[in-house]
């Protein structure tokens, strides 16, 4: 045949075979397009059905030739040929086709060569596919990977299926193109397979009737042929293996990993992993091929607002979408998708760049509201604001880290990754990491693992700060609860013979736990500060004793007692005297008591110095301070704050003591005993008597303590009558009258190993105190005749 | 009247003129000789101790920064009737370089003083606790830190207001210390026994018992045992330790 001939024929054959590209519309009538669906009864037909409805509904202004063909294989290659306007595709397909489209030719090939298979999907070659441009107007419906397998056969891999029967799908169909690279990805080939021949509905009845093992579908999560299946017990969805899955997205990203959620189907109760591939709404040009017209730019707008329409009202899970659906979406977009994708994108920025706007807006004035009604604080000195030591803020920055790379990472791989399917899945896994478990076994993408790498240094940075924050806390608290100032102990003017007080205070004692502050002249050697600093609990505070505002920090209003001990003379001859250190403690006692009002004599400009005999000292909340001097008459020294203060002849003591021990060889021994807080030493304890003792003879009281057992020993010594009408020289009474009462505010002093023995005593002592009174009267009464 | 008691302080200063008061305080009208050996001129130490009531002090001149034995002599020239004396107290010289080596030499001397006789109930006060091991073998009875005084009764002052005051006034020698012979018919009972039955002391005053004087299983002197318990056996003790009010 001729050149001539040749050409001849083939534009004859064009003119009569070829469908009119696009249905010329009469005068006012809306343009026809031709459109590619599936057969009759088919997933396609009834897209097409709702489409061509959402069209009418939607203005009108296009119509669709719907046009039953074998499904997407048929439908790409009619498209490719020019003989479809547009046409439902499976994308995969359609992917493949677009990737044969632009193949560059082989020139040194021979036709029949260039047009061989090369391997795309629905047998397509390059030399049909070239020529052709493919436009995605949108991506329209999801269908998922779907691997039911009788039960109660579960198959973790596909060399279990072995010779047993399988169905794939129709072949041309675009649930068998994706069944056979499934089956690729597994290392099969279909040919090596029991393929199971015929329809879907015969493919269930075998399924029905225990023939077949396995069928792969690609349908919509939820169908309702899967779902009869599934509630009668005869078959379960398996997942694909992941390794499949993996192996799957790597050679044909045109799938995305999904899963078929729990309560998809009856009595599925766990997530499903599997691929997903949508179903796309495809046109093409041919840019050389006058023939060939495009669909115009209105009749895909048309489709695009039917598609969107029918979206919301159609039970077909229409759901469109210019990208997203696929792990790689190479077919370029139509430009009026294009464009609306564009305006759809800039109008989510404004939307999103509003809302951040009004929230931090509202979060502003939200602020200002709190702070002006007080709820907030300064943020340098206390809340949860602005504290770089609050745990809660790395807390928070951790919980930022792992949510924003859970987020992230998940966008990058949740449609190629099979173990990033779920943002839950995703959560875990940067868990994972931010906690400092980074792998490159996880995360497939170089961008997620830079995603996962940052998560782990800072949420590595994030928790090494909470570490820091929280050991913040312990040590401030420990330091808090070693400076507390309530019930502590006050050294002031602190001298180096006196750690033996300190040695003392914090030897096994009641006094052992007290917080000690201890305020030490600038000339105290180094040494001993030393010495202090090793005392648990104990605060050293370099400050003048005499000037009241060093000792208000001190908060002596709420100390249990205050020492104040003499002075040695400084280098500069000068001594803080224990008199002014006395009044200094006065004034800051009285400014801590009052909240800080010093409430200052008009007359002086400092505070009142009232005496204990106008208001009382508790009233002044002076606390019970001892002062140690070296004068020959303190009492007339101190005379102005006896009601609080009690002065102690040291020196004076010491010659009395020397003087005892001189005369009595073993008051020294006994007087050691008593006062040293040691383990196995007795000491001299007071305590409160029980309501039941009270009102009895003091007799009563001794005999009781002495018979309480299972008690330490207990030895009364005698009363201490803490009451205003005494005398304080009177108060103390040792080995008191057997006959004398013991009243509320006694306390009664006895010998014993620990205070807790005594109160011990005390408190087991009901019962023998009444047995011990009958034996005192039985007593006296025997001896009155 | 009895012989008087005869105190000897060692190391008098002018400044320790209060110990002297404090002797005379506490023996009370009971005769007492006081004598004080200081470095001090004598007509500086006589003029210290001047005008003290109730007894007649005596002064000598001398110390141990003499040189051991000429100190020895100028304390036999004295006769000051030293192993006789009823207590000793050596106060620090606080002139001396090394205050507590100062009191160690003058126990040395005050021993060789005494001849062959035991020292008398010798108190040595030290300026550092640390030095009072330098003093075993010398014969000294007691060795006394007025740091731990201090710290003693402050400490208590610190816990309990009341124990304080007791310490105080057993400091102030208000209540007597006093050995108390075990009772036949309580020799096999318990300490507890003994605290219910010995409510009065032998002059009729109300007593209490403190503790015991524990018998050394090795012959040695009895160790003072402050509260043993109440199941304590009386068998093991040589005698008992009571506490009473003084009356004077």
């Amino acid at each position: 045949m001729s050149a001539i001939s040749r050409w001849f024929v083939a534009v004859t054959a064009v003119v009569l075979l070829a469908p009119i590209p696009l249905a010329s519309a009469a005068e006012g009538e809306p343009p026809t397009l031709r459109f590619g669906a599936g057969s009759k009864k088919g997933g396609f037909t009834r897209l097409a059905g709702v489409l061509a409805g959402g069209l009418a509904a939607s203005g009108d202004r296009v119509r669709l030739d719907i046009q039953h063909t074998k499904g997407s294989c048929d439908n790409i290659k009619r498209l490719l040929r020019g003989e479809l306007d547009v046409a439902l595709v499976q994308y995969d397909v359609a992917a493949e086709a677009f990737k044969a489209s632009v193949t560059p030719p082989d020139d040194g090939a021979d036709d029949d060569e260039d047009g061989a298979f090369g391997g795309w999907m629905c047998k397509i070659t390059a030399d049909m596919a070239r020529g052709a441009d493919l436009h995605l107007i949108t991506a329209l419906t999801d269908g998922a990977v779907q691997m039911l397998v009788r039960r109660p056969v579960r198959i973790d891999e596909f060399d279990q299926i072995g010779d047993a029967p399988i169905y794939l799908g129709k072949d041309g169909s675009g649930s068998f193109e994706t069944a056979k690279v499934i089956v690729g990805a597994a290392g099969h080939t279909v040919e090596g397979l029991n393929l199971f021949e015929g329809g879907s509905g015969e493919a269930y009845a075998a399924l029905r009737g225990q023939e077949l093992l396995v069928m792969l579908r690609t349908t919509e999560r939820g169908d309702d042929e899967i779902a009869d299946v599934v509630a009668s017990g005869l078959a379960s969805i398996n997942p694909l293996p992941e390794d499949v899955l993996n192996r799957l997205i790597d050679g044909y990203p045109y799938y995305r990993i999904c899963q078929v959620e729990p309560a998809t189907y009856p009595g599925l109760e766990y997530g499903v992993p599997t691929v997903c591939v949508s179903t796309v709404l495809l046109t093409a040009t041919f840019p050389d091929d006058p023939e060939h017209p495009a669909v115009s730019d209105a009749s895909v707008d048309a489709l695009l607002d039917a598609a969107y329409l029918v979206a919301k009202t159609s039970d077909l899970k229409i759901k469109p979408r210019a990208s997203g659906f696929a792990e790689k979406e190479p077919i370029p977009l139509h430009p009026v998708a294009f464009e609306r994708k564009r305006t759809a994108l800039w109008r989510s920025i404004g939307e999103g760049a509003a809302l951040l706007l009004a929230l931090l807006l509202g979060g502003f004035f939200l602020r200002r509201v709190l702070r002006r009604r007080g709820y907030l604080r300064d943020p340098l000195s206390a809340g949860l604001e602005g504290h770089l030591s609050n745990p809660l803020v790395p807390f928070a920055g951790f919980a930022v880290i792992v949510m924003a790379a859970t987020f992230i990472v998940w966008l990058i791989e949740h449609d190629s990754n099979a173990r990033l399917r779920t943002l839950d899945d995703s959560f875990w896994e940067m868990n994972t990491f931010a906690t400092g478990n980074f792998s490159t076994e996880t995360l497939k993408t170089p961008s997620a693992r830079f995603v996962g790498a940052v998560a782990t240094i800072m949420g590595l940075g994030a928790l090494a700060w909470f570490t820091a924050a929280l050991t913040n806390i312990f040590a401030r608290d420990q330091t808090r609860l070693f400076q507390r100032r309530r019930d502590h102990l006050v050294i002031l003017n602190f001298r180096e013979d006196m750690l033996q007080l300190v040695r003392l205070l914090r030897s096994p004692g009641p006094a052992r736990h007290q917080a000690i502050h201890v305020m030490v002249p600038e000339e105290l050697p180094s040494r001993v500060r030393i010495q202090l600093a090793k005392v648990k609990a104990l605060t050293i505070h370099q400050e003048n004793p005499e000037v009241p505002d060093n000792l208000i920090g001190l908060r002596l209003h709420r100390a249990a007692r205050v020492i104040i001990l003499e002075g040695e003379a400084t280098s500069a001859g000068e001594v803080f005297h224990p008199l002014r250190i006395a009044r200094a403690v006065h004034q800051a006692a009285q400014t801590t008591a009052r909240g800080g009002d010093r409430q200052l004599s008009a007359a002086t400009g400092r505070p009142a110095l009232a005496g204990h005999h106008l208001s009382g000292p508790a009233q002044l909340g002076l606390p019970k301070t001892l002062v140690e001097t070296s004068e020959d008459d303190p009492d007339a020294l101190f005379a102005p704050f006896r009601g609080w203060l009690h002065a102690i002849n040291a020196r004076q003591l010491t010659f009395v003591w020397l003087v005892h021990a001189a005369a009595e060889p073993f008051f020294a021994d006994f007087f050691t005993g008593v006062v040293s807080f040691r383990d196995d030493n007795a000491e001299v304890y007071s305590a409160a008597p029980p309501p039941w003792l009270i009102g009895r003879p003091w007799i009563v009281a001794r005999r009781t303590l002495y018979s309480v057992e299972g008690t330490g020993a207990v030895l009364p010594l005698g009363l201490y009558r803490d009451a205003e009408e005494v005398e304080p020289g009177d108060r103390l009474m040792v080995n008191p009258d057997f006959e004398i009462l013991v009243q509320a505010s006694d306390l009664i002093l006895a010998l014993c190993e620990d205070a807790s023995d005594l109160l011990r005593a005390l408190r087991r002592s009901r019962k023998v105190a009444a047995e011990q009174e009958q034996r005192c009267r039985r007593g006296s009464a025997e001896r009155s005749p | 009247m009895g012989q008087p008691s005869r105190v000897i302080v060692v190391n008098f200063s002018p400044d320790a003129r209060g110990l002297t008061a404090a002797i005379v305080d506490f023996f009370g009208p009971a005769p007492v000789e006081l004598v004080c050996v200081g470095v001090v001129k004598r007509a500086v130490g006589e003029g210290a101790l001047a005008g003290i009531d109730g007894v007649d002090p005596r002064y000598v001149e001398g110390s141990v920064s003499l040189g051991v034995d000429r100190f020895v002599a100028v304390l036999e020239a004295a006769e000051i009737g030293l192993p006789d004396a009823t207590a000793v107290i050596v106060l620090p010289h606080h002139a001396s370089a090394e205050v507590d080596a100062h009191s160690r030499l003058t126990c040395v001397a005050l021993g060789l003083a005494c001849g062959e006789r035991p020292l008398p109930n010798t108190v040595v006060a030290i300026e550092d606790p640390e030095a009072s091991f330098e003093f075993s073998g010398l014969g000294v009875t007691t060795i006394f830190y007025p740091g731990f005084l201090r710290a003693a009764l402050f400490a208590h002052a610190c816990v309990d207001l009341p124990v304080f005051h007791f310490i105080l006034a057993l400091l102030r020698g208000r209540f007597r210390l006093q050995t108390l012979e075990i009772p036949a018919e309580l020799r096999e009972r318990s300490f507890g026994d003994a605290c219910m039955g010995l409510e009065r002391d032998p002059e009729g005053g109300p007593v209490t018992l403190v503790g015991v004087f524990a018998i050394d299983p090795e012959g040695g002197a009895p160790t003072m045992a402050i509260n043993p318990g109440p199941s304590f056996a009386l068998r093991r003790a040589a005698s008992l330790l009571a506490i009473s009010e003084r009356r004077r």
